[in-house]
C-alpha cells in the first residue's frame, strides 16, 4: 500500500501567490497541478508539488472555504506552465480564474461548470 | 519583410490522428506565434466517475481515459482506493501489476518512436516498429485477454494469474523483442539522414524542462532526473532493476533514444519479474467504502500521471481529479515552436507523444 508523506500548507487566496513565490524553488520543487473540490457550499483549492528525487513526498498548499465567484489568482508568475491546469479548472468549475482563456477544454455549447455539484446533482 | 503565412495544423492532421489544433503564424517558414486548441471531444469522465459509477467500477471507466495508458489510469485509482480502504496487497500481485504496466510502456514507446520515424519520411521504419511492438501486445493479450483495454487491476488484486506456459512464452517473446529493439535503436542512433532531421531539432534545454515542469521522456531527454517510478513507491521498481534513463541533448532524437532505453529497461524488469514471481494469491479481500482523500503519482508511458481521489464513505466517490502527463508538456511545446521551422513541426509534435484522449478525458 502506498504511503505518501503529505506536507500540508494552509493558505488563503490572498496570500497563495506570495507564499509560492517565497517557497517554490525551481531546482527542488516540481509543480504537479492545481485541483478544486466542490464541497457543496464552497470550494477547496489545492496547489500540489513534489520534490525531485525525493521519495513519497507531496506538498499541498490548501485554501478552504472559497466562494464560487471568487477571483482565483494564476500562478503563471511563479511557474509559467501553470496555465494548462488553471484553464482546465476554469472551464470545469466555471471559475473567475486570472488570465484564463475560457473554452479551451470545453466547446461553447458544452454544459457550464460540469464539475460543480449543482450542475450534476440537480440542486 | 518576410513572407508571412498562417498555417493550421489539425484539428485533423495526417501526422496525428487525434483532434488537436495548432495555428502557426510563420515568416519565411519560421514559426513566430502558435495557438493551440485541444477541446474537441471532452468526454466528462471526471464527472461520470462521481455520478454514474460505484467506486468499485470506476477503474473500468478511468481505463477508458486513454487506450495506450489505460493500465496507469486504472492503476492510479486502484492504488488510491486501496489506500483509503487499508488494503495491503502481496508481492505476487505487485509483480503482476508491474509486468502489465511495463508491457504497456513498451508498446506505447515503440509506437511513439515509430510515429517520429514516419513523419521524418521513414515509413518502413514505422512499420518495423509496429511489427516488433506486436510481441508486447501479444503478451498483453495472453495475460489480460485484451490487447489495449486490459482491465487487469482490480481492488485488492488483478484479474488473472500467470501460468507456467505464460511465463515461458513471455520469456521467449521478450528476449526476441529485446534483440529487435536494439536493432531499431541502432538505426535511430547511427543513421545519418535521420540524425539530420532530428538532432538539434525542437531542443528543450535543461533549464526549460525545469522551468516548465515537464514530465516523462521529454523531461528526461533534457537531463531532468524525474520519474514517478523513482519518486513514488506505487510498485516495487527497485527490486526488479529499474534504472532512471536520461540524456542531455533535449532534442527530438534524444526523446526517441530515452524511449528506446526505457523499453530495454522495461524488458529487463519484466524478465526479472516473470522469472522471480513470488508465490501468493492474486487477490486479497477488501471491505468497506472509501472514506478520506489521497494523492497518487504513477508513471504513465508519456510521463507522470497524478490522481487525487476523495471518498465520503458511500458507494459513489466525492472527487476524482486526473492530471495527465500531456498537461505537463503542452506549455513547453507551445514555447518550443516559436523560432522553429514549420517543416520540423510534425517531428517536434510527435516526439512529445501527446495524448489528446487523455487531455480531453
Amino acid at each position: 500500500m502506498i504511503n505518501p508523506e503529505l506536507i500540508m500548507h494552509e493558505v488563503t487566496l490572498e496570500n497563495i501567490k506570495q507564499t509560492l513565490l517565497d517557497w517554490y524553488d525551481v531546482d527542488t520543487h516540481h509543480y504537479i497541478t492545481v485541483n478544486a473540490i466542490d464541497n457543496g457550499e464552497n470550494l477547496t483549492f489545492d496547489w500540489i508539488f513534489s520534490e525531485y528525487e525525493v521519495k513519497n513526498v507531496i506538498h499541498v498548499f490548501r485554501a478552504e472555504n472559497i466562494a464560487y465567484k471568487s477571483n482565483i489568482p494564476s500562478m503563471m508568475d511563479v511557474y509559467p506552465g501553470a496555465w494548462v491546469s488553471e484553464w482546465d479548472l476554469a472551464d470545469m468549475f466555471n471559475l473567475n480564474m486570472e488570465n484564463a482563456h475560457r473554452g479551451m477544454f470545453l466547446e461553447p455549447e458544452a454544459p457550464t461548470g460540469p464539475l460543480l455539484k449543482e450542475s450534476y446533482s440537480g440542486k | 519583410m518576410g513572407n508571412k503565412i498562417t498555417v493550421t495544423f489539425g484539428s485533423q492532421h495526417i501526422a496525428i490522428p487525434e483532434p488537436v489544433s495548432f495555428v502557426f503564424e510563420t515568416e519565411n517558414e519560421m514559426i513566430t506565434k502558435v495557438d493551440v486548441d485541444v477541446g474537441y471531444v471532452h468526454r466528462g469522465i471526471e464527472q461520470a466517475a462521481v455520478t454514474k459509477f460505484k467506486f468499485n467500477n470506476v477503474q473500468f471507466l478511468l481505463a477508458r481515459v486513454c487506450g495506450f495508458c489505460s493500465i496507469t489510469h486504472a492503476g492510479a485509482y486502484i492504488h488510491g482506493v486501496e489506500k483509503l480502504l487499508g488494503v495491503e496487497t502481496n508481492k505476487r500481485i505487485d509483480y503482476l501489476r508491474l509486468i502489465v504496466t511495463e508491457l504497456d510502456r513498451m508498446h506505447s514507446h515503440l509506437l511513439a518512436n515509430g510515429h517520429v520515424a514516419e513523419v521524418c519520411g521513414y515509413e518502413n521504419l514505422f512499420m518495423q516498429s509496429v511489427k516488433y511492438r506486436e510481441n508486447a501486445t501479444e503478451i498483453l493479450e495472453a495475460i489480460t485477454g485484451n490487447r489495449v483495454q486490459y482491465d487487469y487491476y482490480q481492488i485488492g488484486g488483478v484479474s488473472r494469474d500467470l501460468s507456467a506456459e505464460h511465463i515461458e512464452m513471455i520469456d521467449v517473446k521478450l528476449k526476441e523483442l529485446r534483440v529487435n529493439v536494439l536493432k531499431l535503436r541502432d538505426f535511430f542512433d547511427t543513421d545519418y539522414t535521420f540524425g539530420l532531421k532530428t538532432k538539434g531539432v525542437g531542443t528543450v534545454t535543461y533549464e526549460m524542462a525545469k522551468a516548465y515542469n515537464t514530465a516523462g521522456s521529454i523531461a528526461r531527454a533534457s537531463g531532468l532526473r524525474m520519474d514517478a517510478r523513482n519518486e513514488f513507491d506505487f510498485l516495487p521498481y527497485e527490486e526488479v532493476g529499474y534504472k532512471l534513463q536520461t540524456r542531455t541533448e533535449g532534442d527530438v532524437w534524444a526523446r526517441c533514444m530515452v524511449r528506446f532505453d526505457e523499453v530495454i529497461n522495461s524488458i529487463d524488469m519484466c524478465l526479472y519479474a516473470v522469472n522471480n514471481l513470488p508465490e501468493g494469491e492474486i487477490k486479497v479481500k477488501s471491505k468497506g467504502k472509501p472514506k478520506g482523500e489521497t494523492f497518487i503519482r504513477v508513471e504513465a508511458p508519456r510521463g507522470e500521471c497524478f490522481y487525487y481521489i476523495k471518498g465520503n464513505g458511500t458507494k459513489i466517490m466525492e472527487r476524482v481529479r486526473i492530471r495527465v502527463p500531456t498537461y505537463a508538456n503542452i506549455p513547453v511545446l507551445r514555447e518550443l515552436f516559436v523560432g522553429s521551422q514549420y517543416s520540423d513541426a510534425q517531428a517536434i509534435v510527435l516526439s512529445f507523444d501527446p495524448c489528446l484522449s487523455c487531455t480531453a478525458r
